[in-house]
């Protein structure tokens, strides 16, 4: 058996070594192989010309600074090359794939962010509109009960006749939207003082006007609001005169309408500038 | 895909490269030795004026051609060829030929490979190796036989018999391609010889047939001696590269 092995040695010497790769060709230089090792590519070394040439040419120091550089420039070389390495067009083409998925993502990302914030500017403008409308109602409710409503005449805004709703809602407009927040105060200061004289007649018969006119009891406003444009003295001539002009116009009496408001005008007071407006519009 | 071709070996790249025109194989092959292309382009590089922008392009070029078109028996010996002629800047469109003296030691070295799994042919392939062994001059035997048998590295080689390192490779390298140009012709002697007398036996049935067949036996295998040692030493160029390309299919 030992013969037999010792004979089978024989064909090692036509035992085929790879040559050095890119680790081995720098540590062989170096001498940082074991004996096994450094035997087997000496083994390599005695018939592979190329291999030697490398051995030598790396044992010179200024060829040896370049080995890594070089290496890797040739690999580029060869990966780059549409010549020679067509090879890596599917690498390049997962590479590519990537790219384009990681653009794709970071858009839908990019797109969702703007999504969600839009989302949440939304929904803070909505609150800002409710936050708005809520104030505006508030100050419906200092005016309304300063205009001497009842509790259950408020709730007339939702269920009484539709066109009396919506020509409180155009008056009301017609005292907010023209004269901005200085016309505001003054409607706001204008019912304190009806508040604060509770004995007044005129301020009741206005209240009672308005009252229909809410309910959209048009007649009985109209028998009211001109008992108080006839007297002169009154404070309330010039609103009545104002609510007047709109009963005339939701019965579809522009004419009247007309010459109502353009007393108003003539009188010459504080509603003249609304009564304008309300005259232009019609 | 690229996984799978970076396992496979020189050989099974390169018929890929020639056969099937496999361009992945072929890149796969030059850049497994790139790192010896560019050491061994180093010292070309400075000089003729050759910048590495303008060598290692044609250079890559020239050897991808040639891989699609040639059949390479020993790839160290191709590749550097074309890194000397592209260095030199001479003989740029000669092409390579694979020497017949390293064909000799690389048919013996696929011999031996494809005798691991042959115990017959191991058997016949060691004892003629041993035989010719024994025949070379003992200044080659010794070489060899501290080298290959005693594991003896170049240094250690070179610091007994004085010699420089590159001088002991040499010497290695003379020594082994003795003992292959012998061990080959050898084998072809013995091979066509033992052929010949499973056919002879075959027709052994009367004396007279048997005298004349012997007869004839005697002269054909003078001829055939003949034939194989003129084969063995002018005609083994061709022989080896239909071994290889056989040797190199899958």
């Amino acid at each position: 058996m030992q013969s037999l092995e010792n004979k089978d040695k024989i064909l090692k010497i036509f035992s085929r070594v790879h040559c050095f790769n890119k680790d081995q060709l720098p540590r062989y230089v170096e001498g940082r192989l074991t004996h096994v090792e450094k035997h087997l590519l000496e083994q390599h070394l005695v018939n592979c010309e190329l291999c030697s040439d490398a051995v030598e040419i790396l044992q010179k120091p200024k060829f040896k600074m370049q080995y890594q550089s070089m290496g890797s420039r040739v690999q580029h070389y060869i990966r780059n090359s549409t010549h020679i390495a067509p090879v890596y067009e599917a690498e390049r083409y997962q590479r590519k794939a990537q790219i384009k998925e990681s653009f794709l993502t970071y858009f839908w990302g990019a797109i969702a962010a703007a999504l969600v914030v839009g989302f949440f500017y939304t929904i803070q403008q909505q609150a800002g509109n409710e936050n708005l409308q809520n104030s505006f109602t508030k100050a419906g409710e200092v005016t309304v009960p300063a205009s001497g409503l009842e509790p259950d005449h408020k709730t007339s805004f939702g269920t009484g006749h539709p066109d009396s709703v919506t020509a409180a809602g155009t008056a009301a407009a017609l005292f907010t939207k023209d004269d901005g927040v200085k016309d505001t105060s003054k409607v706001a200061a204008d019912p304190n003082e009806i508040v604060d004289e509770t004995s007044d007649p005129d301020k009741s018969r206005y209240k009672a006007a308005i009252d229909y006119y809410l309910q959209g009891n048009l007649d009985e406003a109209m028998i009211r609001f001109t008992q108080l444009t006839a007297d002169t003295v009154s404070r309330y001539r010039e609103l009545a005169h104002y609510q007047l002009a709109m009963c005339f116009k939701y019965k579809r009496q522009k004419a009247k309408a007309r010459h109502v408001l353009k007393e108003l005008v003539n009188i010459n007071g504080r509603m003249k500038r609304r009564a304008q407006l309300a005259l232009n519009k019609l | 895909m690229l996984q799978q071709l970076a396992n496979l070996p020189d050989n099974e790249l390169m018929a890929r490269a020639r056969k099937l025109r496999d361009e992945e194989a072929a890149g796969i092959l030059l850049e497994r030795y790139s790192h010896l292309l560019a050491t061994v382009s180093l010292p070309s590089l400075n000089s003729y004026g050759n910048t590495p922008d303008e060598f290692f392009p044609t250079l890559l070029q020239r050897l991808f051609y040639s891989l699609q078109t040639q059949t390479i028996p020993k790839i160290g010996e191709w590749m550097q060829f074309f890194i000397k002629s592209q260095g030199s800047r001479t003989a740029r469109n000669t092409f390579y030929f694979p020497s017949s003296a390293s064909s000799d030691i690389t048919r013996l070295e696929y011999k031996a490979e494809k005798a691991n799994s042959h115990p017959l042919q191991k058997q016949q392939l060691v004892s003629t190796m041993n035989a010719v062994f024994d025949q070379l001059d003992t200044a080659d035997r010794e070489l060899l036989n501290e080298f290959y048998l005693e594991q003896k590295t170049f240094a250690e080689i070179a610091a007994e018999n004085g010699y420089t390192i590159e001088e002991t490779r040499i010497r290695i390298k003379r020594s082994k391609q003795e003992l292959a140009s012998l061990i080959l012709a050898n084998l072809d002697y013995t091979k066509p010889a033992r052929q010949e007398q499973d056919i002879n036996t075959g027709y052994a049935a009367s004396e007279r047939q048997e005298q004349a067949l012997n007869l004839e036996y005697t002269t054909s295998q003078k001829q055939e001696h003949d034939i194989n040692l003129h084969y063995a030493k002018f005609g083994k160029q061709g022989q080896d590269i239909k071994d290889l390309q056989q040797g190199s299919l899958f």
